[in-house]
């Protein structure tokens, strides 16, 4: 009896009681989380870079491609979309503010950036999606 | 099939294990067969890696040739070296005709963890960031680019001098998949994610009580936190993977001073290295201490006790030389390690004030309630009995947990290309998640191991 007083209120036990209350605790967070999921999934997910998804088939066995944007591409403030169309646009390579390539990919913020991009660059639009993503190729 | 590469990569790893562990060593079922899985799995990637070395292309029939020469080739040492038959390399009629009631509600549980498991993963079908924008878009390149090695030109956001063991392990699926890429990405991290689990519950059956074991990985595999970044298919849920792997097998070795066992050991070890870029730091702590630790402590002839560690060196140095060859020849310098001008580099975050923000971001990230207090536990684990944490083969971990939280305080300390507040979110809870199945494995087997006296 005192043995079995003694374990119960051992150190182990205690230990082995705090799991059970975490392990508790984890089963209803999961059965919840997916019970909320299952309720309101939504069924349209989206791939990243799908905004530069119709870009893919012109530069289809293109190697290197510029990608020129005058957003803030700094490691805390960039908002992604230059890793999207790499992601999107792989196995074509995408040199960031390059202007050495034939085609390039324009992302800026406004029109006026894209005529300048387009001057320097002395190229012309091949392609603009609905997404304002451009691509051009140098004349 | 993607599940045909699973089962090749199970042979393999299973095959592997059966050469090189001695028979005496009674390794549990979950144990063995998870392990088998993961070895399998890095093999096969290091397989596929070597291919792309040698014909400097995406081969689907050479990489199917090399994995059935690996399977040939180790059949055969099996059965000629160790003198067994394929009813013993494959004891399958002993384990079927040992199945009770117990084993088919534990087939039955784990069959609805991975159910749930891949339930969590629907909610995010391509991962989160790191994962397509690094490891799932390398992958591409690996597939359909004519020059693969364009990898290691692309810009430093996409991370080129990043390892690439998970991309190959993704590229050997796709191999057999018939799938699209994202599928097959999808369905490693479930995989993975489940393994990882089943390992922990092995490692501690192997050492512990059942019931300690079920709800050791019981506590991992419903956590949130844990569920949510092992389905990201990103690298971490591999490296949380090797490193409890290697914990495992280095504790087996320490205890039985088994040379196979070193080998398996150090092929975990390389693994990592192959991993993530944390792993060669893990890699090179858990060898240094697990080396000294035998060469220290035990009894015998100098000569002797560099036995073990020789065969442990001989294990990471045959998966480990993948890595030095990636990162001499192919990869680019990291900037976040070797910037470009350290002298006139200035560490801001170098002082008390640095010191303080980590302590306190570690511990508002300790005390998420993402994490169900699995850290608090943990910490109870250890301070109830400390002693515990550094007797026999325990404190080689312990030790290697300090060494390591240390070092990685010392790089949160010398952050200087980044604010140290955005590091500390972006990476802080990545590295808890892969130290929690071995930080929950050594909490559980300190206090419950089979062999306490």
């Amino acid at each position: 009896m005192t043995l079995t007083i003694k374990k119960i209120l051992s150190f182990k036990s205690a230990i082995l009681a705090l799991s059970l209350i975490v392990l508790v605790c984890n089963i209803f967070i999961l059965v919840t989380g997916i019970i909320i999921q299952l309720k309101t999934e939504n069924k349209n997910s989206f791939e990243p870079g799908l905004q530069f998804a119709d870009l893919k088939d012109d530069l289809n066995g293109v190697r290197e491609a510029g990608f020129i944007t005058n957003k803030d591409l700094s490691s805390e403030n960039n908002d992604g979309q230059f890793l999207m169309a790499q992601y999107m646009l792989a196995p074509t390579a995408l040199d960031l503010n390059a202007t050495k390539h034939k085609y390039n990919i324009l992302d800026c913020t406004s029109k006026t950036h894209v005529l300048y991009a387009l001057r320097s660059l002395n190229a012309a639009p091949l392609k603009i999606n609905k997404y304002g993503k451009i691509l051009a190729v140098k004349q | 099939m993607i599940i045909i590469f699973y089962f090749i990569a199970f042979l393999i790893g299973y095959l592997t294990i059966s050469m090189l562990v001695s028979d005496k060593i009674k390794l549990q079922t979950s144990l063995r067969a998870s392990l088998s899985l993961g070895l399998g799995l890095g093999l096969c990637a290091l397989i596929t890696f070597l291919s792309f070395l040698i014909f400097n292309k995406y081969s689907q029939l050479i990489i199917s040739l090399a994995y059935i020469l690996t399977i040939g080739f180790l059949l055969f040492i099996n059965i000629n070296k160790h003198k067994k038959s394929i009813k013993d390399i494959f004891p399958v009629h002993s384990a079927f005709k040992n199945i009770c009631v117990k084993d088919t509600l534990a087939l039955i549980l784990w069959g609805a963890i991975i159910f749930c498991i891949f339930l969590i993963a629907k909610r995010l079908p391509f991962g989160r960031w790191d994962a397509w924008a690094l490891y799932n878009m390398k992958t591409k390149f690996l597939l359909f680019s004519d020059s693969w090695k364009d990898i290691f030109r692309l810009h430093w956001h996409t991370q080129p001098g990043y390892p690439l063991l998970l991309p190959f392990i993704h590229a050997s699926a796709y191999s057999f998949a018939y799938r699209s890429v994202n599928v097959v990405c999808f369905a490693t991290a479930v995989l993975l994610s489940f393994s990882c689990g089943l390992l922990l519950f092995g490692s501690l059956k192997q050492f512990t009580r059942s019931s300690v074991a079920f709800i050791g990985s019981a506590i991992l595999l419903t956590n949130p936190v844990y569920l949510s970044l092992s389905t990201a298919q990103y690298a971490d849920i591999l490296l949380a993977f090797y490193l409890l792997a290697s914990i495992t097998t280095i504790i087996i070795t320490l205890k039985t001073k088994d040379a196979g066992c070193a080998v398996l050991s150090g092929l975990f070890l390389g693994l990592m290295t192959f991993t993530k870029n944390e792993g060669i730091v893990l890699c090179l702590i858990l060898f240094g201490l697990t080396c000294l630790n035998i060469i220290l402590f035990n009894k015998g002839s100098f000569r002797s006790r560099l036995t073990v560690p020789a065969y442990l060196l001989i294990g990471l140095a045959s998966t480990a030389i993948f890595t030095i060859l990636f990162k001499i020849f192919l990869a680019p310098p990291n900037p976040d390690i070797f910037p470009a001008n350290v002298s006139n580099a200035n560490m801001e975050f170098l002082n008390f004030k640095g010191l303080t923000i980590v302590i306190n971001f570690t511990l508002k990230e300790i005390a998420y309630k993402g994490w169900c207090s699995i850290w608090p536990l943990i910490m109870i684990m250890f301070i109830i009995n400390p002693i515990k944490f550094f007797r026999k083969e325990p404190k080689v971990i312990s030790v290697f947990f300090v060494c390591y939280l240390l070092v990685l305080l010392f790089i949160y300390l010398t952050t200087i290309n980044f604010d140290l507040t955005w590091r500390l979110t972006s990476t802080l809870q990545r590295i808890l998640f892969y130290l929690l199945p071995s930080a929950l494995f050594i909490g559980f087997f300190s206090h419950w191991r089979s062999d306490d006296t």
